[in-house]
């Protein structure tokens, strides 16, 4: 047997839904056509009533599930894609986000947003936006990398009783394949070594951690040991499993398919220099997409994001520092 | 929350929505909201998906002909706001928000018609702001023939003189209301000038309900 990515996400949603009756989904074309990318696919069938087409209205969708999560439900809101998130953005940040702060509420919602590029889908269907969201105070941020993390990170973003910004990569959905789902988790706010190495540290997180793995086996062929860390969540952020990796390599490269200002690769740099600064041989390096939106042609967004190409000219740099 | 404007209809919109989940029946939901934020995206977003999914919520809007200083004339261009509920395909009730009477009465049929399944209810309630938008607000901005309508009546003292028609209550009762009430401001605030004030170094800062997520302390602190 072997499940995508994708599959994992609808059966996490599958299981959540058989498990535990506050559980409902609510989205665009979520109900009988099983969502955009059918990561919704039959559940409208198997849990009648639970799984609810909304029509295109971000704001009142996050709305809703604010409003239902009040009154004890655990609902999941799938945006279409991440992008489109920003239509919803107020109740997300100023609403959700600030619920429990301001009334010892708990606000356990979770937003699934079908995140990052793929080749030809241009600016509005491509964007990483888990840094917007990890700005503000109150929400918790997943960005999985393997099959195992979307499905047991997603039912723990359901039980969790907090706002869940659950950022899911396309480009992983079917790519991204495992032999069977995990029956235990790592839980949330630890990062993972996805491979141990002693000469460099890459930070990476979401899609971006399998072109680090193969920048890693890449350059060990030349000699140099990549140690890479898979951040998993990047709020809460891992801090101690990434500066413990810098004391043992000496060397940070950060690589982030979002936009290069401000963000996750720079909040990553900014605590290991500022708490670790003397653990490093040479300063911190970071890799992002470009600062110009997500281009269309397959030519140009290949070079708009970080690859392993460019990922490996980033790790060969920093050790000639 | 306060002033983004619109983005709690929603809110009553999922927790009638979760109350029909759990098969629960004979719940209304109310929502209130002014001029100004009627022209929100999340007003219209709320209102067209309460329809959709004929969620029994009354949403009444206080038209009270300013927004800070913003006319309706410059908030919308239909000709009676209520009009706005052909467009969602909701029932709609205009009403004089001077009157109690009245207002009681539409609000009793708006509720009843939610109830029965007739979906949502668009409350329209004209009357004017008489004082600012706050303290700050001289209010110099209204137009002094709206202050001499019939809409520029202050609705308390019409309200009082119909309690006493109707025989619902005396001059004496209103005035024993009236002092209970300013009493009962008066004793708040009192207690709040009382209380110690919060110390930000017991404070626990924290902002998730799930307290092993929370970051390091010195990071959250900043």
């Amino acid at each position: 047997m072997s499940i995508t990515y994708l599959e994992a996400i609808r059966e996490a949603q599958a299981r959540a839904l058989a498990q535990d009756p506050r559980v409902f989904i609510y989205g665009q074309d979520v109900g009988a056509f099983g969502g955009a990318f059918k990561a919704t696919k039959n559940l409208a069938k198997e849990f009648a009533g639970r799984v609810i087409d909304s029509p295109i209205s971000e704001d009142a969708m996050v709305g809703l599930a604010i409003g239902a999560a009040i009154d004890g439900m655990r609902p999941i809101i799938e945006m279409q894609f991440a992008d489109f998130s920003s239509v919803g953005l107020n109740q997300i940040i100023n609403q959700a986000a600030t619920l429990y702060w301001r009334t010892q509420v708990p606000c356990p919602i979770t937003i699934r947003l079908p995140s990052g590029g793929t080749s030809g889908s241009g600016p509005f269907h491509s964007q990483s936006v888990e840094a917007i969201y990890a700005h503000y105070p109150g929400l918790v941020v997943m960005t999985p990398a393997t099959v195992e993390d979307a499905y047991s990170m997603l039912l723990e973003a359901v039980a969790i009783d907090d706002p869940v910004i659950f950022c899911e990569h396309k480009y992983l959905y079917y790519h991204l394949k495992a032999d069977r789902l995990p029956t235990e988790a790592v839980p949330t706010g630890k990062a993972r070594i996805a491979r141990e190495g002693r000469d460099l540290t890459i930070v990476a997180y979401s899609a971006m951690v399998h072109e680090a793995l193969a920048v890693a086996e890449e350059l060990a062929g030349e000699g140099t040991e990549i140690e890479v860390v898979d951040l998993r969540s990047v709020k809460p952020l891992d801090t101690d499993t990434v500066m413990a990796s810098v004391a043992r390599t000496g060397r940070l490269l950060c690589v982030g398919e979002a936009f290069p200002w401000g963000g996750v690769t720079a909040e990553v740099i900014a605590r290991v220099a500022s708490e670790g600064f003397g653990l490093l041989d040479a300063p911190p390096q970071r890799l992002n997409a470009k600062d110009t939106p997500v281009p269309y042609h397959p030519n140009l967004w290949a070079a708009h994001r970080p690859t392993a190409r460019s990922i490996a000219s980033s790790a060969r740099n920093l050790m000639r520092l | 929350m306060i002033s983004h404007l619109g983005a709690t209809i929603s809110v009553v919109n999922g927790i009638l929505f979760a109350r029909r989940l759990r098969n629960v029946s004979g719940v209304v939901g109310a929502a209130s909201i002014g001029d100004g934020g009627t022209s929100t995206g999340a007003f219209h977003e709320a209102l067209n998906q309460a329809a959709v999914e004929k969620l029994p919520l009354v949403l009444v809007v206080a038209n009270n002909q300013y927004a800070y200083s913003t006319p309706t004339s410059r908030q919308f261009a239909c000709r009676r706001l209520v009009d706005k509920a052909i467009g969602y395909g909701v029932s709609s009730h205009n009403v004089d928000g001077t009157d109690l009477a009245a207002c009681l009465q539409v609000a009793v049929e708006a509720v009843r018609l939610a109830r029965d399944g007739h979906g949502p209810q668009l409350v329209v309630a004209a009357l004017l702001r008489l004082c600012g938008h706050g303290e700050h607000d001289d209010s110099s901005y209204v137009d002094p023939r709206l202050k001499q309508s019939l809409v520029g009546r202050d609705c308390l003292k019409v309200a009082e003189e119909q309690l006493i028609q109707q025989c619902w209550a005396d001059a004496t009762t209103i005035e024993f209301w009236r002092s209970e009430a300013i009493h009962k401001v008066e004793e708040a605030v009192a207690t709040v000038q009382r209380e110690p004030s919060p110390d930000p170094y017991q404070e626990d800062w924290r902002v998730l309900a799930s307290a092993h997520l929370a970051e390091a302390r010195e990071d959250r602190k900043g």
